[in-house]
This record gives structure tokens, C-alpha cells and sequence, in this order.
């Protein structure tokens, strides 16, 4: 997935004329608040539209889950799903039922309403949602520093089992949580976007 | 644009609207309650056939009855695709929808049923109170031309409504589109009144209005039981309309969407 001469700006720039290109595999992409680290996601995510430059990837083929969960508040974890993978084509029983025992909210009753569910469990709802849509390219924001250490190394085992077909570009402040893995480390600053391995 | 799509958006809305039931039942309470006030002033003008109503060959309360129930549906659309964008907004959902331009199409196509269909269900407990409660006479409906009128009328208050939402997108509040139309529609359109009974300048203006229209075919479909030859001058105007405001409202919509997408500002509100 290639990004080519991407910028954006809010009355300052932003994202200066970033260019890169991500392979199959974990991405981790670090770097200090206010960068564009957010910002670069939802443009590769098609919920952003740059300024200048382009995303060569459809935005059909990316999942994404921010640091707001995108669910209806009053309908349950289990509409949810059902609603955001209609919108995939991919809406299936057995395809959410797998995906709910993934993301480890089995244990949990899928009739709750959204609006009821904790911060991590509303988190493991949206890993739900992005492993039932299977993208071929998963960006994640700031999220999974919201789970328990169980759940962390869970999510974690899955992500990078599925980054051996898929592109999975995760933002964090924690890159240390992901130094046992096989990922590409990614540095953001000024604009810009480097590769530290 | 895929119809599994559409109907994923309607059990959505639906399911949504199951949380309020109180607003829905509150909804046709009040309008049932507005009912009562001009079923009682047509009491107090001894239920004649006004000049202004002979066209029609009814008293008044038959006349605003059936205007209120066209112009709730014409006020679905300028009130409530707007109000739709507005609560995805507060949800955050609006960002995900609007990111893949197969789902823009389903999302407003399916906002604009959802609207309709609730509008229809709502003038169905209007029918029934108005035929078992206010003793309205209904024995000349014409079925036909009333579907007729609904779908022409569809398009263009649809795109009313589409357009309507364009200012939640861009300025996230406000939106005087729905207020022109919302006004100018219970005014000058002929929802309590016969447009006829404005002075001759205003009523030129109601001709400007897809509602006005709509009001007046179905005037006739309700009560004279028209059938669609008797009414296509009506229906050709609101398929002028639609012809016109569909891809208007579509094409300000795409510019809207991206312009918010540009700014960032889909989930701000």
C-alpha cells in the first residue's frame, strides 16, 4: 500500500509531503502527540480526505478502529456488528461468531447496548468488528493500550498471525509492547514519516 | 448500490427508533392534538363549503386534514435527512459511512425510505382516526393516484431533504434550508389553507413548492377520487421537480461530504 506525496494541513501543517509505501506485516508507527499520526489513519482509511496527494488503496479494503469506537450507542454489540458488516457485504452468523471469540468478548452478553459496555470491552467490540470485516488492511489507533495485559498479548497473538496476509498499521505510544515481533517500526515527526528498523 | 446494503440501513434505523418509542406515539399525539383544534374550528364555521374550498366540494377540516398529513410528508424530508446526518454525527458513524461512496448512496436512498415509510405508517393512524374519530369521508379515495402522487412526491422532498443536510455537514448547525421549506411549506404550500386565499403574488410563489403540488392532487385523489389522467398536470410538475433536485441534491451532497472530509470535520458537531 503506497501513500504518495500526502499532505495536510489545519491552518498549520500537518502532514508535509509524506511519502511511503507498507508491506504485509505489523506497522508500528510511533512518534509525540499532535504529529499527524491520527491524522495519516483516517487519510489511509478514506475518513480523511488529504490536501494534496494520494492513497493507492481503496478505501473498501480498509478496516479501521480509532480511539472512539464508531458503534450505535443504543443498539446492542450484536446489531452492531451485524449493521458494519452488512455494510462490507461480508455478514455472516459464523463470521461474527468467530470474530466475537477472537476478540474475546464470548464471556460477554452481546445483547448489552454499546452505550453500556466498558472502555475495553468497547475496544474488543471494535477488534470484533475489524476481524469479522477481514480487510485486507487493518489501521488501529491508540486503542489497544486500553486492554487488560491479557487481552493486550491476546489481540496481539491475532494481529500478527493475520499480518502474514494483511497490512496492519498500528499507532502507538508503547513501542516497547511490540519489540518480540516481527514489525516494521515507523517514526513520526514534522510532517514526516521515517522507517527507524 | 447493493440492496442488502439498503435494508442493513433500514433494520438499522429501525432498531434505532425502537429506543424511542416514547417520541414516536409523543409525535402522533401532538399532531392528533392539532387535529382537534381545526376539527374544532371548522365546527365553529358550521362545517360549510367556503368559496375557497368549493373546488374541492369539502369543509375545512377535510382540506387541512389531508394537507397535514402531505405536508408531514414533505416534512420528512427537510427535517429529518438532516436530522439524520446530525444524529450519526453524535454517534461518530458518519465518518465510517461516508468513507465509501457505494454506502453514501445507500445511506441517503435508504434515510429518504426510512423517512417515507415512517411518515406512511404515521398517516395510516391519521386515515384510521380521521375515519372512525372525525367521520372524514373517504369513499372516493383513489388508490392509484394517491401511490402515484407518493412516488413523484418522493424524489423531489427527498431531495429537499438531501439538501437540507448538506449545511449539518458543512456548518454542523443550522439549517435554513429546512427552515425555508418547513415555513414556507405550512405557508404558502396549502397544508392548513387553500393556497388560493393568499394574495395573488404569494400564491404564485406557492407554485415554487413541490408540497403545494402534492397538496393539491391529493386533494383531489382523496376527495374526488381524480384519477391519474385527471391529475397529471400536478404530477408532471412534481416530476419537473424531481428531474431537477435529484442530481442537485446529490451533486451538493458529494461536495458537502468532501468538503467535511477535507476539513476533518465529519465527526465534529
Amino acid at each position: 500500500m503506497e501513500l504518495k506525496g500526502i499532505s495536510k494541513a489545519f491552518k498549520a501543517p500537518v502532514i508535509n509531503d509524506l511519502s511511503a509505501s507498507f508491506n504485509r506485516g505489523l506497522n508500528i508507527i510511533t512518534g509525540p502527540n499532535g504529529c499527524g499520526k491520527t491524522t495519516l489513519l483516517k487519510i489511509i482509511s478514506g475518513h480523511m480526505l488529504p490536501d494534496k496527494g494520494e492513497v493507492l488503496v481503496s478505501p473498501e479494503n480498509v478496516s479501521a478502529l480509532f480511539t472512539n469506537p464508531c458503534f450505535y450507542p443504543q443498539l446492542t454489540v450484536i446489531e452492531n456488528l451485524e449493521f458494519f458488516l452488512a455494510l462490507s457485504g461480508k455478514s455472516s452468523k459464523s463470521r461474527i461468531e468467530n470474530a466475537v471469540r477472537m476478540s474475546g468478548l464470548d464471556n460477554l452478553d452481546l445483547n448489552k447496548k454499546t452505550e453500556t459496555l466498558s472502555s475495553g470491552n468497547l475496544v474488543k467490540a471494535g477488534l470484533a468488528r475489524l476481524y469479522a470485516q477481514d480487510s485486507g488492511i487493518f489501521v488501529i489507533d491508540e486503542v489497544l493500550s486500553s486492554l487488560d495485559e491479557e487481552s493486550f498479548n491476546a489481540a496481539l497473538r491475532i494481529l500478527s498471525n493475520s499480518s502474514k496476509e494483511k497490512i496492519i498499521i498500528i499507532v502507538s505510544h508503547q513501542k516497547e509492547r511490540y519489540r518480540g515481533e516481527n514489525a516494521v517500526f515507523w517514526k513520526m515527526a514534522e510532517g514526516k514519516i521515517l522507517n527507524e528498523n | 448500490m447493493k440492496i442488502n446494503v439498503i435494508a442493513a440501513f433500514l433494520k438499522k434505523d429501525f432498531r434505532l427508533k425502537k429506543s424511542y418509542r416514547f417520541a414516536f406515539f409523543w409525535g402522533i399525539f401532538s399532531s392528533f392534538f392539532s387535529l382537534l383544534i381545526f376539527y374544532f374550528i371548522d365546527l365553529l364555521m358550521d362545517r360549510k363549503i367556503t368559496a375557497f374550498l368549493a373546488p374541492y366540494g369539502i369543509n375545512y377540516f377535510s382540506y387541512v386534514f389531508l394537507g397535514i398529513i402531505v405536508y408531514n410528508f414533505s416534512g420528512a424530508g427537510p427535517g429529518s435527512i438532516a436530522q439524520k446526518v446530525y444524529e450519526e454525527k453524535i454517534c461518530g458513524t458518519l465518518e465510517e459511512i461516508l468513507r465509501v461512496k457505494n454506502d453514501v448512496q445507500a445511506f441517503l436512498l435508504s434515510a429518504s425510505l426510512y423517512n417515507f415509510m415512517l411518515s406512511a405508517a404515521e398517516a395510516v393512524v391519521y386515515l384510521l382516526a380521521g375515519f372512525f374519530i372525525f367521520k372524514v369521508d373517504f369513499s372516493c379515495i383513489n388508490w392509484v393516484s394517491v401511490l402515484a402522487i407518493m412516488f413523484f412526491s418522493f424524489f423531489s422532498f427527498s431531495s429537499i431533504g438531501i439538501l437540507s443536510s448538506c449545511f449539518i455537514l458543512i456548518f454542523k448547525r443550522g439549517n435554513p434550508i429546512a427552515f425555508l421549506f418547513n415555513s414556507a411549506e405550512g405557508f404558502l404550500g396549502g397544508a392548513y389553507f387553500p393556497a388560493a386565499v393568499l394574495p395573488f403574488g404569494l400564491y404564485k410563489i406557492s407554485y415554487a413548492l413541490p408540497v403545494y403540488w402534492a397538496i393539491r392532487a391529493a386533494q383531489k385523489a382523496f376527495y374526488s377520487g381524480a384519477s391519474i389522467m385527471d391529475i397529471w398536470p400536478e404530477l408532471a410538475v412534481l416530476a419537473c421537480f424531481s428531474l431537477f433536485l435529484v442530481p442537485l441534491s446529490l451533486l451538493c451532497f458529494n461536495l458537502a461530504a468532501n468538503n467535511a472530509r477535507r476539513k476533518g470535520s465529519l465527526n465534529q458537531f
